[in-house]
C-alpha cells in the first residue's frame, strides 16, 4: 500500500485541481440559480465549513501520527464499521469522478466535439485517467504540479481578459435571494470542497502531519478563492437571470472575449485549461477511490483493480441517459447531500476518538 | 521490457485514435455564413436570408465564361424555424451552413415592431456555433434586402466592411454596438430595456440635387435616420440612430444625435464631432470633437417611494473648426463653447429623457444603479423598475471642458481692401 513520498507543492496542485475542476461546468450555473448574485461570497461560506472538517482529519491524523485516515478509521471504528466507512468515502469518490466526467463529456460535446459519442469522449479520457493511474501517485503529483503553473496563467489570462465585459451592477443585489438561503446553501453545497479528504487517504505520502496541515488549509483557501473568481467573474458578466441559464457559464465568458480583429476567440486557452485541469483533478479523485477500494480488501497492488474501476467509471458516466436528468436531478443531488458521504465518516471517527479514544491514548502515553 | 512495450502500444493506439474524429470538416465543406437576417415568411412563418463568402473569390474571382463569381452569395429561404431552414439549404448547397464566422443578425423593422423576434432569437442563442458575440440590427426595409446591398463598395474585404462598421460606432456614436449579449440580457433584465442599432439602405435620393434654385433649408443631418441620409456614394448601406425595444416590441426610433446622447447617459459614448452655432456668429458653426471624460456619475436617491437619480455628464473637447475665427481659443473666450456643449447636451438629454420617460423604457441602465439600493432580488424583482422607470426624476448635470484647440491657439482675421474680417 505504500506510495512513495511526493512533495507539499504536488499535493497542493493535485488537491486544488480535484476541488476547482468542477467550477468549469454546470455547478457555477446551478449556485447562481439558487442563491443568485450572492453566489461568489456563498461558496467562501461551503469552504469555511470544509476547513473545519477538515481540521478534524488534520487532528485525527495528528493522534495517529504515520496513519492515513482509513487506518485511522479501522483504528478508531474497529476493522468492520471502519471499513463500512471507507466504503462510503470509496463509494462517493467514484461517483464524483463519474458525474464530473459526465458534465465534462456534455460540454464537451456541446461546444466543441458535436459529432462525436459521448462514449468516445469519456473513453479516450478514461483510457488518460488510466495511463496516469497506472504510474501512481508520484506521477500524478508530477504531472499536477507541471500543469498547474501553466493553468493558473491560462486562468488568470481569460478572467483578466473578459473583464471588458465586468459591470459592477452584477453584484447587486448584494444578498442575493436572502442571507437565509445563502447560508443554508453554502452549508449544503459544502461538498463541493469534499475531494480535500484526498489528503486523509494520501496522507502517508507526506512528511508529517503538520506538512498535511498546511496544505490542507492552503488548498481549500485557494481553491475557494479560485471558485469564488470564477462566480464573481459569471456574475460581473452575466445578469442573474441569464446566468442560470448558461450551460457552461466560464466557456461563454471566454468566447466573449474580443479586442478587435486581432484578438478575439480565444477561448481555445480555455479549452485547454478546462481539459487538463479536469484529466489532473478526476485522477486524483479516481485514484483516491481506488485506495479506499484496496485498503478495504487489503490489496497491496492496485494496479489490476484499475481496469475494473475505469470500466466502472465509464458505465457510471453514461448511465444517466439525458443531460436534463443529470442537471436536474443528479448533479444537485450530489451537491446537496455530498455531505454525508463525505463529512459524516471523518465526524463519526472524530466523535468516537474524541470521547472514547483521546483519554486512553493520553494514559497510555503517560503510562 | 513489457512495460516499454506497454507503453509503446499504448502510444500507437492513442496516435491511430488522434489521426482523426468524428468532427473533422474539411473548409470546402462548409459555407460559411456572415450575417443572418430575418424577415416575416410569404410561404411560411419566416424568411430567412444568409449571406455567405463565397471562398471563390479569395483566389481567382473568373468563372469559365469569363465572368466574375460574386464574392458574396445570399440564400434566402422561407421555413418554420430557424435550423429547418438551414438544414433545407445544406442540403441545396451540398455544404453545410457554418456559423461560427457570423458577424450579423438582421432584423426586419415589421418583425421588430410586432414583437416577433423573441420568437425565433431562442433558437438562435441556444445554437453553439453562433457566438454572442454577433451585432444585432434592425433594417428599417426587409432584411432580405439590407443583406442583399450589404457588401463593400469600398476595397473588397467583407471582413473589413464588417468590423469597420462596429469602428465607426466608437469614432462617430452615431448607433450604439449592440451584440446579441447585451439584446438577449436587455430582453429579459429586470434592470432595463433592450436597444438595437438601426440600419438601412440608402438609395442616395435624399442628397438635394442643384436645380438653380435658392438653396435648400439646412438639414440637420444627425436628425435624420437609417437610409435618409443625404448622401452619394459608397456603400448603400447607412448605420444611423438606434430602435427602441419595450420587451422584444420595437416602440421607437431614435436619430443620430438622440444616439450620442444615449451613449453619453449610458456612459459608452466614446468619440464624436459636433457642429454647433457659433455664440457670437450664429449664420457660423463651430466644429467640436467631443470625448467622454469618463463614466456619468450616477447618484440614486428616494423621495416619497420614488426615485430621483442625478446624472453627472463629463465631456472634454478639442477645437477642430472656427468659421467665424473668433477667438474663442483664449482663456476668457473659451468658456463660450464650454457653455454651448453644456447647454445644448443637457438640453438634449432632458429631451430624450423625457420621451423615453412617456414610452416607459429605462435604455440608459439607470436600473443599474438602482439596485444597489435593494437588499435582495426577491425586494428588487417586487419593486419592478421596469414597471416604474416613468415615475423617475432624472436630474442631469453636463460638465464640459474644451482641453486642445487643435493646431492652431489663435485665430486671424481675414485682411481684405475693407479691412479686418
Amino acid at each position: 500500500m505504500e506510495e512513495g513520498k511526493i512533495g507539499n507543492i504536488e499535493m497542493l496542485c493535485i488537491i486544488v485541481n480535484a476541488i476547482v475542476c468542477k467550477a468549469f461546468f454546470t455547478s457555477i450555473t446551478a449556485v447562481i440559480q439558487r442563491v443568485g448574485t450572492a453566489g461568489w461570497y456563498m461558496t467562501l461560506i461551503s469552504a469555511a465549513l470544509a476547513l473545519a472538517v477538515f481540521s478534524l482529519v488534520s487532528v485525527l491524523i495528528k493522534a495517529y501520527p504515520g496513519k492515513n485516515i482509513l487506518e485511522i478509521f479501522d483504528e478508531v471504528l474497529g476493522i468492520k464499521l471502519g471499513r463500512l466507512h471507507t466504503f462510503i468515502i470509496c463509494l462517493i469518490l467514484l461517483l464524483a469522478s463519474s458525474i464530473t466526467l459526465r458534465e465534462f463529456a456534455d460540454a464537451t460535446k456541446v461546444y466543441l466535439l458535436h459529432e462525436t459519442p459521448p462514449g468516445f469522449i469519456v473513453g479516450l479520457f478514461i483510457i488518460a485517467i488510466i495511463f496516469v493511474s497506472f504510474l501512481g501517485l508520484e506521477s500524478i503529483g508530477r504531472a499536477a504540479k507541471l500543469f498547474s503553473y501553466p493553468l493558473i496563467l491560462a486562468f488568470i489570462i481569460v478572467i483578466v481578459l473578459s473583464s471588458q465585459r465586468f459591470q459592477a451592477f452584477g453584484i447587486y443585489p448584494l444578498f442575493g435571494y436572502g442571507i437565509d438561503t445563502t447560508l443554508k446553501n453554502g452549508i449544503v453545497r459544502s461538498s463541493a470542497y469534499g475531494e480535500v479528504i484526498l489528503l486523509g487517504i494520501f496522507a502517508k505520502a507526506l512528511n508529517n502531519s503538520k506538512d498535511l496541515k498546511g496544505i490542507g488549509y492552503k488548498s481549500l483557501i485557494i481553491s475557494s478563492a479560485l471558485v469564488s473568481t470564477v462566480l464573481l467573474s459569471v456574475i460581473l458578466s452575466f445578469p442573474y437571470f441569464i446566468a442560470g441559464e448558461l450551460m457552461d457559464p466560464l466557456y461563454i465568458i471566454a468566447s466573449l472575449i474580443d479586442y478587435g480583429r486581432f484578438l478575439q476567440r480565444i477561448e481555445v486557452v480555455f479549452i485547454f485549461t478546462w481539459n487538463l485541469s479536469t484529466l489532473i483533478g478526476l485522477t486524483a479523485v479516481f485514484y483516491g477511490s481506488i485506495s479506499c477500494y484496496a485498503h478495504i480488501f487489503n490489496i497491496k497492488d492496485k494496479r489490476p483493480i484499475i481496469i475494473s474501476f475505469a470500466i466502472t467509471l465509464y458505465i457510471l458516466t453514461l448511465i444517466v441517459p439525458t443531460t436534463s436528468i443529470m442537471i436536474d436531478y443528479v448533479v444537485p443531488n450530489f451537491r446537496q447531500l455530498g455531505w454525508i458521504g463525505f463529512y459524516l465518516p471523518i465526524l463519526t471517527a472524530w466523535l468516537i476518538w474524541f470521547f472514547f479514544k483521546r483519554r486512553k491514548q493520553a494514559d497510555a502515553k503517560e503510562n | 521490457m513489457l512495460k516499454k512495450i506497454s507503453i509503446i502500444f499504448i502510444l500507437f493506439i492513442l496516435t491511430a485514435l488522434s489521426t482523426s474524429c468524428f468532427d473533422d470538416h474539411e473548409v470546402d465543406d462548409l459555407a460559411f455564413v456572415t450575417t443572418i437576417g430575418i424577415d416575416k415568411g410569404v410561404a411560411d412563418i419566416w424568411r430567412f436570408s444568409f449571406q455567405i463568402t463565397n471562398m471563390k473569390s479569395g483566389g481567382k474571382s473568373k468563372e469559365s465564361g469569363g465572368k466574375e463569381a460574386p464574392k458574396h452569395v445570399t440564400l434566402t429561404i422561407d421555413a418554420p424555424a430557424f435550423f429547418m431552414a438551414t438544414n433545407v439549404l445544406d442540403a441545396t448547397i451540398a455544404r453545410a451552413l457554418n456559423f461560427t464566422h457570423t458577424k450579423y443578425l438582421i432584423i426586419s423593422r415589421e418583425i421588430a415592431e410586432e414583437g416577433k423576434f423573441a420568437d425565433v432569437m431562442g433558437p438562435i442563442i441556444r445554437f453553439r456555433e453562433i457566438r454572442r458575440t454577433v451585432t444585432v440590427l434592425v433594417s428599417d426595409c426587409s432584411a432580405e434586402e439590407f443583406i442583399d446591398n450589404f457588401e463593400p463598395r469600398i476595397g473588397i474585404s467583407m471582413a473589413r466592411l464588417q468590423e469597420g462598421f462596429l469602428l465607426a460606432s466608437d469614432q462617430t456614436g452615431f448607433f450604439p454596438e449592440i451584440k446579441l449579449s447585451d439584446y438577449y440580457s436587455s430582453l429579459k433584465s429586470t434592470y432595463r430595456q433592450p436597444i438595437a442599432i438601426m440600419g438601412g439602405v440608402n438609395d442616395f435620393s435624399h442628397l438635394p440635387q442643384k436645380d438653380g434654385q435658392e438653396s435648400a433649408p439646412q438639414m440637420y443631418i444627425g436628425e435624420k435616420y437609417a437610409g435618409q441620409l443625404p448622401r452619394k456614394g459608397g456603400n448603400n448601406i447607412d448605420f444611423f440612430g438606434t430602435a427602441v425595444f419595450d420587451g422584444d416590441k420595437m416602440v421607437h426610433q431614435l436619430d443620430g444625435y438622440e444616439t450620442r446622447v444615449m451613449l453619453m447617459l449610458r456612459g459608452e459614448f466614446k468619440n464624436g464631432v459636433f457642429a454647433y452655432p457659433d455664440p457670437l456668429r450664429p449664420d457660423l458653426d463651430v466644429a467640436i470633437d467631443l470625448r467622454q471624460h469618463s463614466k456619468p456619475k450616477i447618484k440614486v436617491v428616494f423621495e416619497k417611494g420614488k426615485s430621483v437619480i442625478y446624472v453627472k455628464i463629463k465631456l472634454d473637447g478639442n477645437i477642430l473648426a472656427i468659421q467665424s475665427r473668433i477667438n474663442y481659443e483664449k482663456t476668457d473666450m473659451i468658456g463660450y463653447l464650454e457653455a454651448l456643449v453644456k447647454t445644448t447636451i443637457k438640453q438634449q438629454a432632458d429631451a430624450l429623457i423625457g420621451k423615453t420617460k412617456a414610452l416607459n423604457v429605462d435604455i440608459f441602465d439607470f436600473g443599474h444603479h438602482v439596485v444597489k439600493s435593494f437588499r435582495t432580488i426577491q425586494e428588487w424583482e417586487e419593486y419592478n423598475w421596469i414597471e416604474r422607470f416613468k415615475d423617475a426624476k432624472v436630474i442631469v448635470e453636463v460638465e464640459a471642458t474644451i482641453r486642445r484647440t487643435g493646431t492652431m491657439i489663435k485665430s486671424s482675421p481675414v485682411i481684405t481692401e475693407e479691412g479686418k474680417r
